[in-house]
């Protein structure tokens, strides 16, 4: 039995439908991301898991129980917002303690607790600061470490990176991640940033207009997205437009390009749209049994460790990723390069 | 061209200014200067020494029956400022006991339900002090209510009665208190600690409250100390400073004007204390994230 179970989850405000049959089944220790743009569903299903929005239609079961009409503060879940919502009145240690002085713990396991939390997030010595006396990083850490300082059966976190800078949201990324994996604590993360998710998930939900669309580990969600919103939303995806040949190819601009899939129900000279990867894409070169077409060099964009070429094929743009290193002579716009990829990265979408 | 018109409009911005300080600070500087001239051809303390300290002891409230009948053997000026004092300070209690969770109620629940709440809180401006003086004596100095009938009750009456006149200033200030913190975030972080409804309310919004709540508590305890009509009609006998005043001012000649100086000191040492108390941890008005 998994140990959080979402079951036909259905949430309805006036008549807008937020989320609609949603089903999932989390793991204990599990870490799972609801990945998807915004207004999709993520933060209500998260919120509903909570307590703090009541499901139109369904049940949520934690650890066997049912909780779906349970008040928030006794489920025993604990959550981090997007903008910290700690306590301003209150010290980083009276916030950690905070949920154990709620639960009446007594004096001495409450500051071995908040001892302990202020250790786990590399924060000793800030017990007596104030919020305003933090920076943005510090306040996201206590504000995780008051969610875990009660020891919750599941971990909540809404989109809890969005309001820090990139630097700090790498490191603090990291320190989510080493946290969870230490605690082993089943955790549900919302984010609308595909990188977040990947970087961080055992599994990530995609989701889109309030419906789930794919349930998938990182690596099947971006390299097997099953729905053409997964693959244009997990990652970047370019799409060459071409007509389909006699022989199951593509014409892009009358040059051949072969799948690794059947065409299905095209006909010749149906118009067909396939999509690649840019990291699929090689330039100037093509290794044996991959497709070769020339294309025209429209722009160059440095972006530290890759350097993305944007190219046109018969009015077709899209754009090939190159790694970096001080060997590698980017084309010029203007230039015609032979690009090349595996059949099994292009993929039919229209 | 463009010079000149700004000159202009400082000059314009500074006469505002003066004519304004002008009208406050001139009858204050009058009243002090009238107050200081007691007896003939000198300058000097006299009226004040006349309200502050001279005993008239068959004026010195004795009756022991009540908790708010002040019997300290002192001259009125104080027994009245006492009273006074002690109606604002439960004014004051019960106006933020009722104010601040139904102002956190409405932000966070009923929204919608703002503007709704807002004209109600606003009716006292609209109401005169003699109408809401007579409809709650009318409601509750007879049966079912009767409450005049006791000490206590009239004490309720009171202090239900100033709660009421001072919701405009009090429910402004926790409303735009509320709208400083996000309090959403709050009551929902709270809520996932385990904290129940009391709890948060005391122990997260009240906190952060608190500039709000000391300046509501300053308007309700400059309002409450000086009121005349409601204390006038609900104790009769001058118990309270307000009515002590206009009893000082219908029958003496210096000692009114020595009086209101008084008052204007009083408030001012209190909006210096309240705003002592208000720095606390050195922290303003607590915002949290919106």
């Amino acid at each position: 039995m998994a140990y959080l179970e979402l079951i036909h989850l259905r949430k309805v405000f006036g008549t807008t439908i937020a989320v609609e049959s949603f089903d999932l089944d989390v793991q204990q220790g599990e870490f799972v991301s609801f990945l998807g743009p915004s207004g999709c569903g993520k933060t209500t299903t998260l919120r509903m898991i909570a307590g703090f929005e009541q499901p139109t239609e369904g049940r949520i079961r934690i650890d066997g129980e049912d909780v779906t009409d349970t008040p928030p503060n006794k489920r025993r879940l604990g959550m981090v917002f997007q903008s910290y919502a700690l306590f301003p009145n209150m010290t980083v240690a009276d916030n950690i303690a905070f949920g154990l002085r709620m639960a009446k713990a007594p004096a001495h396991l409450i500051r071995q607790r908040v001892e302990e939390m202020l250790a786990l997030i590399q924060m000793q010595g800030y017990g007596k600061r104030y919020s305003h006396q933090l920076s943005g990083g510090q306040q996201q850490r206590v504000a995780l470490a008051r969610a875990l300082a009660i020891q919750p059966r599941v971990l909540l976190l809404d989109e809890p990176l969005s309001a820090l800078d990139a630097k700090i949201r790498d490191e603090l990324r990291n320190e989510i991640r080493r946290i969870q994996q230490a605690l082993h604590i089943t955790t549900i993360y919302v984010t609308h940033d595909q990188e977040e998710a990947l970087a961080l998930s055992d599994r990530i939900v995609v989701m889109n207009a309030g419906r789930v669309e794919q349930v998938g580990t990182p690596f099947e969600i971006y390299n097997r997205p099953q729905t053409e919103f997964v693959a244009r939303f997990v990652g970047t995806l370019s799409t060459l437009r071409g007509v389909a040949g006699a022989d199951g190819c593509v014409m892009v601009g009358g040059q051949p390009v072969r799948l690794g899939q059947p065409l299905g129900d095209k006909r010749p000279g149906d118009a067909v749209a396939i999509a690649l990867r840019p990291e699929t894409i090689t330039l100037n070169g093509a290794a044996p049994g991959d497709n070769r077409l020339v294309a025209k060099v429209e722009g160059v964009t440095f972006l530290g460790s890759i350097v993305r070429v944007q190219l046109s094929v018969d009015g077709s743009t899209f754009v090939a990723d190159a790694l970096n290193n001080p060997n590698f002579t980017p084309p010029h716009a203007g230039e015609t390069v032979t690009i090349g990829f595996a059949p099994e990265a292009a993929r039919v979408v229209g | 061209m463009t010079g000149q018109r700004s000159l202009a409009i400082r000059l314009f911005a500074w006469a505002i200014f003066i004519i304004c300080a002008a009208y406050l600070i001139v009858p204050l500087v009058t009243q002090f200067d009238y107050s200081l001239r007691a007896r003939r051809g000198e300058i000097g303390f006299t009226a004040y020494a006349n309200v502050l300290s001279i005993p008239e002891p068959d004026k010195v409230l004795q009756v022991q029956t009540s908790p708010f009948k002040i019997n300290l053997n002192l001259p009125r000026f104080y027994s009245s400022l006492l009273f006074s004092c002690l109606m604002a300070v439960l004014t004051i209690i019960v106006s933020t006991a009722i104010v601040v969770p139904t102002a956190y109620w409405v932000h966070l629940r009923v929204p919608r339900l703002k503007p709704v709440v807002e004209f109600f809180t606003v009716l006292p401006f609209a109401i005169p002090g003699i109408v809401l003086t007579f409809g709650l004596l009318r409601t509750y100095s007879g049966p079912p209510f009767s409450l005049t009938n006791t000490e206590l009750g009239t004490v309720a009456l009171l202090v239900g009665g100033y709660t009421i006149a001072v919701l405009p200033y009090t429910y402004r200030s926790v409303d735009i208190g509320l709208r400083a913190i996000d309090i959403r975030t709050l009551t929902e972080a709270a809520r996932s600690l385990g904290a129940g409804w009391p709890a948060i309310i005391l122990q997260v919004i009240l906190p952060n409250l608190r500039v709000a709540v000391l300046s509501a508590a300053l308007l309700t305890f400059a309002i409450a100390i000086g009121e005349y009509t409601l204390a006038n009609f609900l104790f009769p006998d001058e118990r309270a400073f307000g009515s002590y005043m206009a009893s000082v001012g219908n029958n003496k000649i210096f000692e009114p004007a020595a009086l209101t100086i008084i008052s204007f000191v009083l408030v001012w040492i209190l909006v210096l204390l309240i705003q002592r108390v208000g720095r606390g941890t050195g922290q303003t008005q607590m915002t949290g994230m919106r």
